[in-house]
């Protein structure tokens, strides 16, 4: 096995996997579906991943039985990976396809230690395959591929005239092949005349080697020396350009499935765009559709309530006041639905802004304090003038705050305290919203997030849909945030917001009291 | 008495709108597509026009920025009225020329309140 072959080799067809194998297998733990994806996509047959032990990590095609077992059978190319060099091993009939199959050895430093890849090519698929080729057979002549600098990196010289990868070099023959494209040289004690030619697309190139006594001894010498030569430059020729071709097609096809990919993912994220487009504009004729009728319900009510068509009597008041309590739990549910519903879209089609934090709570209190007027609850606000700014959409986070601020209002009777506070540490920013309302049975807070629940005591006496939280969730998530909450039924109900910062601000406690 | 034009294609709306701005003391005249209300709004010359965004043949929008071109409508107050409630749509309406946006649904008392200070008429304050 010469590690010539493997230098040209694995320069020309793995330069650019072993870039992506670089990002692909330093992961920490490689998956065996990542690993069958990345070894189906570089074209090999079979692969395997070992460890700094030798220890297989995963393997192509799946078998369980191999991982965690040191690979045995003592492959050289595979040693050799482990100790930091590339490698590739003897030609050896593949189990899979038993078809000639050589396996190439990359190792790779990663932060998990050293690892090696190691993919297997079915040999004809390889230029040695072309080389190799059954028709590539005349008389007693002897093929070569030579590397530039003479090294031979396979011949036909075998016993069965199957490939063979010679693992030691021909002086001679190297010295010969540099310098000329004709000659003669000292073939394993023989002398032997060569030509030689490029292999178009590589750096290699293909000798033919005629023993000098086969040349002569069986024809008149003077007059058959040049039909003999000319017969073999023009094998050489059509050997040489065939295998060019060979390479030139699979290169095309490399290029064409490259170009095909290419294509289906392009058309792939346009699918995508038009059906986000698609819901967007969907929910834009649902939410005209459905406000439209409300406008009319709502606006006649109210109308009806104000005495803008005469005084009602006590009955008729009562009715009406009971049309108006729905319509407007109806439109709260239209409200939140649509909202729930623009959210991907909207965060997916707006643009991000850099959100002061600390304006955008206290203005939302604010707003919260006023709606409460008239009830007896104590609100104690504890956010510094600055605590940073967060990536994203001011709008959305105000909606955040605004659905929990109210839901702390709504569950907590009058004489309790809500309390919101903001602190960043690091580059995490954390918000809580404390209440000491009714609280949540444990069963009831893990359901909280889904759409349409309410907890049972609240469900009857406090308006509400069920749908705030799981908005206040949608855009958490948006933000790459993270929302949890602490409740003790009876007690009162804490919910902990976290959202990475992207800049801190500074870290003064300004405490106000109402 | 100051005068009103209202345009929406849903005439329950429409309606709603003009009865509760008749008890007010306006003048108020109906119509149900952008066209008609651009017509309207030479012929009778309102104080006011009250243009829903989506309405067949022009949009409320198109309305909007139609009068804003022409001289004697410069200075007339216009309200966009409609279902359309988002952050870009508010810019966007006002941009185009409105003094204001009310988005459906609305409180028949608030829009009454929005118009009368559109029109510069400040009940609660001394004249």
């Amino acid at each position: 096995v010469t590690s010539r072959f493997v230098s040209t080799y694995s320069a020309q067809v793995l330069d650019r996997e072993r870039t992506l194998a670089q990002s692909n297998l330093a992961a920490p733990e490689v998956t065996s579906e990542s690993f069958g994806i990345m070894t189906a996509s570089f074209g090999f047959q079979a692969a395997l991943l070992l460890d700094d032990q030798g220890r297989v990590l995963q393997a192509v095609p799946a078998d369980p039985s191999l991982i965690g077992k040191p690979i045995a059978g003592g492959y050289q190319h595979l040693t050799a990976a482990l100790q930091g060099h590339t490698a590739i091993s003897a030609v050896v009939r593949s189990a899979v396809e038993r078809a000639p199959v050589v396996a190439l050895a990359t190792p790779f430093e990663t932060p998990f230690g050293r690892r090696v890849f190691s993919g297997a090519y079915k040999v004809a698929d390889t230029p040695l395959g072309a080389f190799l080729h059954d028709d590539i057979t005349v008389g007693n002549a002897v093929l070569y591929l030579v590397d530039p600098s003479g090294t031979v990196v396979a011949s036909s010289q075998d016993d069965d005239g199957a490939i063979q990868l010679l693992s030691a070099t021909q002086p001679d023959l190297a010295r010969a092949a540099v310098i000329a494209e004709r000659g003669h040289f000292q073939d394993r004690g023989h002398d032997s005349y060569f030509v030689r030619r490029p292999v178009a697309g590589t750096s290699w190139s293909l000798l033919v080697a005629v023993p000098s006594a086969g040349l002569f001894s069986p024809l008149d010498s003077g007059r058959s020396v040049p039909w003999i030569i000319l017969a073999v430059s023009a094998f050489l020729a059509a050997v040489s350009s065939w295998m060019t071709l060979r390479l030139v097609e699979a290169r095309e096809r490399r290029a064409t499935e490259q170009a095909a990919a290419l294509d289906r993912e392009r058309n792939l994220v346009a699918t995508l765009q038009q059906l986000s487009q698609a819901k967007r504009d969907f929910v834009d004729g649902v939410s005209h559709d459905l406000r439209t009728p409300l406008t009319s319900i709502t606006g006649f009510l109210e109308m009806l309530q104000d005495g803008d068509a005469g005084p009602l009597d006590e009955h008729q008041a009562e009715m009406v006041d009971a049309v108006a309590r729905n319509a407007a739990r109806l439109t709260r549910l239209v409200e939140d639905l649509l909202t729930s519903a623009r959210l991907d879209s909207d965060m997916a089609q707006s643009e991000q802004e850099m959100v002061e934090v600390s304006p955008l709570l206290r203005n939302v209190w604010a707003d919260i304090a006023g709606m409460s007027v008239g009830r007896s609850l104590t609100f104690d606000l504890q956010v510094p003038s600055s605590v940073g700014v967060v990536l994203g959409q001011a709008h959305l986070l105000e909606r955040v705050i605004l659905n929990l601020l109210s839901n702390a209002t709504k569950f907590t009777p009058d004489g309790g305290t809500i309390t919101m506070q903001a602190t960043a540490d690091g580059n995490t920013l954390t918000v809580e919203v404390k209440d000491t309302g009714i609280g949540l049975a444990p069963e009831d807070q893990a359901r909280l997030f889904q759409p349409f629940f309410r907890a049972a005591p609240s469900r009857d006496e406090i308006a509400g849909t069920g749908l705030g939280l799981v908005v206040v969730a949608g855009i958490v998530d948006q933000h790459h945030g993270a929302i949890e909450v602490d409740s003790v039924l009876g007690a009162g109900t804490t919910v902990r917001l976290r959202l990475p910062l992207a800049t801190t601000g500074v870290p003064a406690a300004v405490t106000s009291r109402r | 008495v100051k005068a009103i034009l209202v345009a929406d294609d849903d005439p329950d709306i429409a309606s709603l709108v003009a009865a509760k701005l008749r008890r007010a003391g306006y003048q108020v005249h109906v119509c149900d597509d952008g066209e008609a209300a651009l017509a309207a709004a030479e012929e009778i010359r309102p104080d006011l026009v009250l243009l829903d965004w989506t309405m067949p043949k022009l949009t409320g929008l198109e309305v909007c920025m139609e009068l804003r071109s022409r001289d004697h409508f410069a200075t007339l107050s216009i309200v966009l009225l409609t279902a359309k409630s988002s952050e870009e749509d508010v810019q966007q309406g006002l941009a185009a020329g409105a003094n204001d946006y009310i988005v459906k649904p609305f409180s028949p008392r608030h829009l009454l309140a929005r118009v009368a200070a559109v029109l510069g008429h400040h009940p609660a304050l001394p004249d």
